[in-house]
């Protein structure tokens, strides 16, 4: 009988398991030989290899690329890039192009759309007829690189690829193109922004939308577009990206008399979604006209953050608004638009999306007007975008610029001829100079700001080209010693004269204004010194809203309460008085604003952090105080102490690390059945962290789902400007992007400490730290691909 | 938002010409208005250029244009060298449309169109896919006002042979193994439309084939 009861039930799963264990195994040697060397020297031919390059590998796996041929190296990053990051690479191009259905079937559908929506390709294909001689040189080098190693290793090239069955394409230039707009994409924000005030303003009436912005009567009446109300809420496949609200990065510059060893400091940390692997691979490509090192993009050549042997610069969002949406007045067919009282046929563009596992594709159908393509078409509101995304040349211009720049001026100088993204850059050379320069340009708009959508019908409202970069906040070598980029409103911060103030949606000042307050508080800077305050974790709204609470807060000295008064606005992962502070922040939120939303059937909550703080110092009207859901009117004292009273029911022994974790997922997992198998082997996580939205270790979470940790630190760089060899990079998980890879996620540990890996810069600083090589020989009879331009 | 509008064509009304592209992996078909803007452009990759799946995309760039089948003067169709059923299904689609409409059919060598795609200044090999994996290729030089002059003969190249020139253009599906690619600026529809406006399509209506059709003995072999 208990033979038999194992014969039925046990060995079913027992041979389940070995088929799993079985079927991991095989394919984890099949894949096997696209991995990088780790410990051994490797050589290899390949055809269309332009020279020999050697590849020197340190311990965390970043390679140190050599050769005597510009080409070579490029071509070397691109086959690097492919061996470690393929499968990134395939969906980042599949997403931008909008064919990531062929690959993961319908439920890739809807962002398939979006990108078609948006001409992510189109554009992609514009910026190809745009680019120079040298700049296709170098994209169509990367690109063979890049198809070295999709020939050489077929489906094997990486696990998930043959996984999903689907043979890997051939790389275009275009596909790394795309990847940059994507890019771009992500870093622009103001069209969701523009439709949510939309929505507020409709549903709230001006008078107290106009209140909640904090626009001053001037502004309103410079600011609100005459066109008739928005309301619709947003459909799934809408191409408006949700408003996401204080996203952006740290990036400051501390000059020699600043610093304990008399050279400039640069340090910058992008912050970006959570992405397994994550968003950058750092790269050293040196030969005879070229030495740089730093971050790049798996995709696309260059260096996007590093140094070069003259200059060290990092980025951090502008927040300029290089979004515009149009409200358009169509014809009974909406085949034309209304333009300044005449009827202008719009273009349409009619695609398939192929999507696998579904017999029929998909037909998507754009329409282009005289603004940009149409966004939304619902029933009587139909909406264009404008985008600085759809103009100018490629990013990649000012990329290969910098790689090659010695000095902060000609890094900046780069930028001249890109439209966007629109960034804070941060440089430091050699010279000694600190710059700070608002890269990117701004559009020029005949009336308003951008802020709200407006009438497509008026020409007088529309774009009419960009402002120069010239233009732009500039600032070097200023007397205090750094200049800083966190986001934040450089005009009432005081960084630059409101003279060259563009439109933007800034981020709250409270890193900016931290960092600053550390960077002044010494004359000693050194790389270390610029790792810690990287990862410091004092909350300067923490201390605003505990100011302003503090009157209501005392006298109802419970428990959670005196936690609360006893904690010194650090949000540490092992800080109760952190977890109640958040807890208090929400709960207000949601008695302030909720309300609202719930009456005027608002998409979210109007009232956040930085609204209750204005609402608290008394810069916002006493009705937000009053709860539309119940009788009567409520006051400030009645709902700040039902709130306050509610605390001392939060549990006292939960930390801030027990809410606020951060995982790290492999899409594969995400995906129904053998990628859930997977799950646990692949995904990392999750693990406590500090930080929160406004600190400079920003570990952001979404309103949406409170305390989940959504976007991070993706990389930390910190470089003392020509101790190049002190040169600090870290990565959050690890630098390859395959699972089984001894550099998958071997930086998990450093980044959670606010540390990072050395990244040496000179041959004898390599060498010593060099654990494995790999050699790239030219395949004797290999065809050489001929470059455009030869 | 919408609002009345006097009725859609006017001025596009018998002068609108309509492109057709079936003899490659993609199927493309596109409509310009006066002035030679392309009001509406249909493009669908990896789909059979079947005559029923042509008619529809040419009724909804034409639809989409606001405009009437009648109101087409002319179309101008690829005639190959491609895919055989693909020709087929181009040319018989014109033809059909003239006969309904009184269109003037007008037809393009389909490499030429191929070439005219590319950014001008720029020699390029234009190429279609052929029987046995191999390609039918050609040698243009795109003249600064965009269009192309044939450099070389029509050739039949294997996929090694290609390796040694370029840039080459092709359709994006159609993969020509590790080669420089040349820059293009529009879809081969626009292209057609494009070579039309500028008086190069003038081939007469009849399929281009490069090779014959196959022959095969009783037992099925070539």
């Amino acid at each position: 009988m208990n033979q038999r009861i194992w014969l039925v039930l046990v060995a079913p799963v027992a041979a389940l398991l070995l088929v799993l264990v079985l079927g991991l195994s095989y394919l984890r040697a099949r894949v096997a030989a696209s991995r990088l060397p780790e410990r051994a020297r490797t050589i290899e031919s390949l055809p269309g290899c332009p020279a020999a390059v050697d590849i020197l590998i340190d311990d965390r796996g970043y390679p140190h690329v050599y050769s005597g041929s510009d080409s070579a190296l490029w071509f070397a990053q691109g086959y690097l890039h492919a061996r470690e990051r393929f499968f990134q690479m395939d969906l980042a191009r599949r997403m931008a192009n909008g064919r990531l259905a062929e690959l993961l079937g319908e439920p890739a559908l809807t962002s398939d759309r979006k990108a078609r929506h948006l001409r992510l390709a189109a554009s992609a294909q514009r910026q190809t007829a745009l680019l120079t001689a040298d700049e296709r040189q170098v994209l169509d080098s990367y690109t063979a690189g890049v198809n070295a190693a999709i020939d050489r290793f077929g489906s094997s090239i990486a696990p998930e690829v043959w996984l999903l069955g689907v043979p890997p394409e051939r790389w275009l230039p275009e596909d790394s193109l795309a990847i940059g707009l994507l890019l771009q994409l992500q870093l622009s924000w103001a069209m969701g922004e523009e439709l949510q005030r939309a929505q507020q303003l409709a549903r709230l009436g001006r008078e107290r939308a106009v209140d909640l912005w904090g626009w001053s009567p001037a502004e309103a009446r410079a600011w609100i577009p005459p066109v008739a109300s928005l309301g619709h809420p947003a459909r799934e496949h809408e191409p408006i990206t949700p408003p996401v609200g204080g996203f952006g990065s740290n990036a400051w510059a501390v000059a020699a008399q600043r610093s304990a060893s008399g050279r400039p400091l640069l340090a910058n940390d992008p912050h970006l979604g959570l992405s397994m692997p994550g968003a950058f691979y750092a790269v050293h490509l040196e030969g005879l006209r070229m030495a740089v090192a730093g971050a790049s993009i798996p995709g696309t050549p260059g260096v996007v953050i590093g140094h070069t042997g003259g200059v060290a610069w990092g980025f951090a969002l502008a927040m300029l608004d290089d979004q515009d949406l149009y409200v358009l007045t169509l014809d009974e067919l909406g085949t034309r638009e209304l333009v300044d009282g005449r009827w202008q046929l719009m273009r349409t563009v009619t695609e398939n999306i192929v999507v696998r596992w579904q017999r029929d594709p998909v037909l998507v159908k754009v329409r282009l007007s005289a603004h940009g393509p149409v966004v939304r078409e619902q029933r009587d509101e139909t909406l264009a975008l404008a985008w600085t995304g759809l103009q100018g040349p490629s990013i990649m211009r000012a990329v290969l610029g910098m790689n090659r720049a010695q000095t902060a001026a000609e890094v900046a100088a780069a930028w001249a001829p890109v439209v966007g993204p629109a960034l804070s850059l941060v440089a430091a050379d050699t010279g000694g100079d600190i710059l700070h320069q608002v890269v990117g340009r701004a559009p020029l708009r005949g009336s308003g700001a951008g802020r709200l959508p407006s009438p497509g019908a008026d020409s007088s409202w529309a774009w009419r080209g960009f402002r120069p970069m010239s233009a732009n906040p500039r600032r070097a070598n200023p007397e205090e010693g750094f200049v800083v980029a966190a986001n934040h409103d450089l005009f009432t911060e005081g960084d630059f004269p409101a003279d060259r103030a563009f439109p933007g949606e800034f981020a709250p000042p409270w890193r900016a204004r931290r960092i600053r307050q550390v960077l002044g508080l010494r004359r000693d800077w050194t790389v270390d010194a610029c790792l810690a305050l990287q990862s410091d974790l004092s909350s300067g709204r923490a201390m605003a809203l505990l100011r302003q609470l503090r009157p209501e807060l005392e006298p109802a000295a419970g428990p959670a309460v005196r936690e609360l008064l006893s904690w010194d606005a650090r949000m540490e992962a092992g800080s109760v008085a952190a977890a109640l502070f958040s807890e208090l922040v929400s709960g207000l939120e949601r008695a302030v604003g909720g309300d609202e939303a719930e009456r005027f059937s608002l998409p979210a909550n109007p009232i956040g952090p930085e609204e209750l703080l204005r609402l608290l110092a008394g810069g916002m009207d006493d009705d937000w105080w009053d709860d539309l859901r119940r009788p009567g009117r409520q006051t400030r004292e009645e709902i700040l102490a039902e709130v306050i009273a509610g605390l001392d029911r939060e549990p006292l022994d939960r930390s801030w690390g027990e809410l606020h974790q951060v995982r790290f997922v492999h899409p594969l997992p995400s995906l129904p059945g053998v990628g859930r198998l997977l799950a646990n082997t692949w995904n990392r996580g999750p693990y406590p962290v500090g930080g929160d939205n406004v600190t400079v270790n920003a570990q952001y979470w979404s309103r949406y789902r409170p305390f989940r940790v959504n976007a991070i630190p993706a990389m930390r760089f910190v470089v003392e400007v020509g101790s190049w060899d002190e040169t600090r990079l870290g990565l959050p998980v690890g630098q390859s992007g395959r699972p089984w890879s001894g550099h998958y996620a071997d930086q998990v540990g450093d980044w959670l400490a606010g540390s990072a890996a050395s990244m040496p810069f000179s041959r004898a600083a390599v060498e010593h730290a060099t654990k494995a090589t790999l050699r790239l020989n030219p395949h004797r009879r290999g065809p050489r691909v001929p470059l455009v331009g030869e | 938002m919408s609002a009345t509008a006097p009725p859609s064509g006017g001025a596009a009304r018998g002068r609108s010409r309509l492109a057709l592209v079936s003899c490659g992996p993609q199927l493309e078909v596109a409509l310009s208005a006066p002035g030679n803007a392309v009001a509406s452009l249909v493009r669908l990759g990896g789909v059979a250029p079947r005559s029923t799946l042509l008619l529809a995309a040419v009724d909804l760039v034409i639809e989409d244009a606001g405009l009437l089948p009648s109101d087409v003067a002319s179309v101008v169709v690829s005639r190959g060298p491609g895919s055989f059923t693909g020709i087929r299904a181009g040319l018989a689609t014109a033809a059909g449309l003239a006969a309904a409409t009184g269109a003037e059919v007008l037809a393009c060598d389909s490499l030429l169109m191929l070439a005219a795609r590319c950014a001008p200044g720029v020699q390029v090999w234009a190429a279609q896919p052929g029987r046995r994996g191999e390609f039918y290729a050609r040698c243009y030089r795109v003249t600064e006002g965009g269009l192309p002059e044939a450099q070389s003969a029509i050739e039949i190249l294997a996929l090694a042979e290609v390796a040694g020139r370029g840039p080459w253009v092709a359709v994006e599906a159609l993969d020509v193994g590790p080669v420089a690619r040349a820059v293009v600026v529009r879809s081969s529809a626009e292209a057609l439309l494009q070579l039309a406006a500028a008086g190069l399509a003038t081939d007469p209506a009849e399929p281009l084939y490069v090779e014959g059709p196959p022959i095969h003995n009783l037992h099925g072999e070539r």
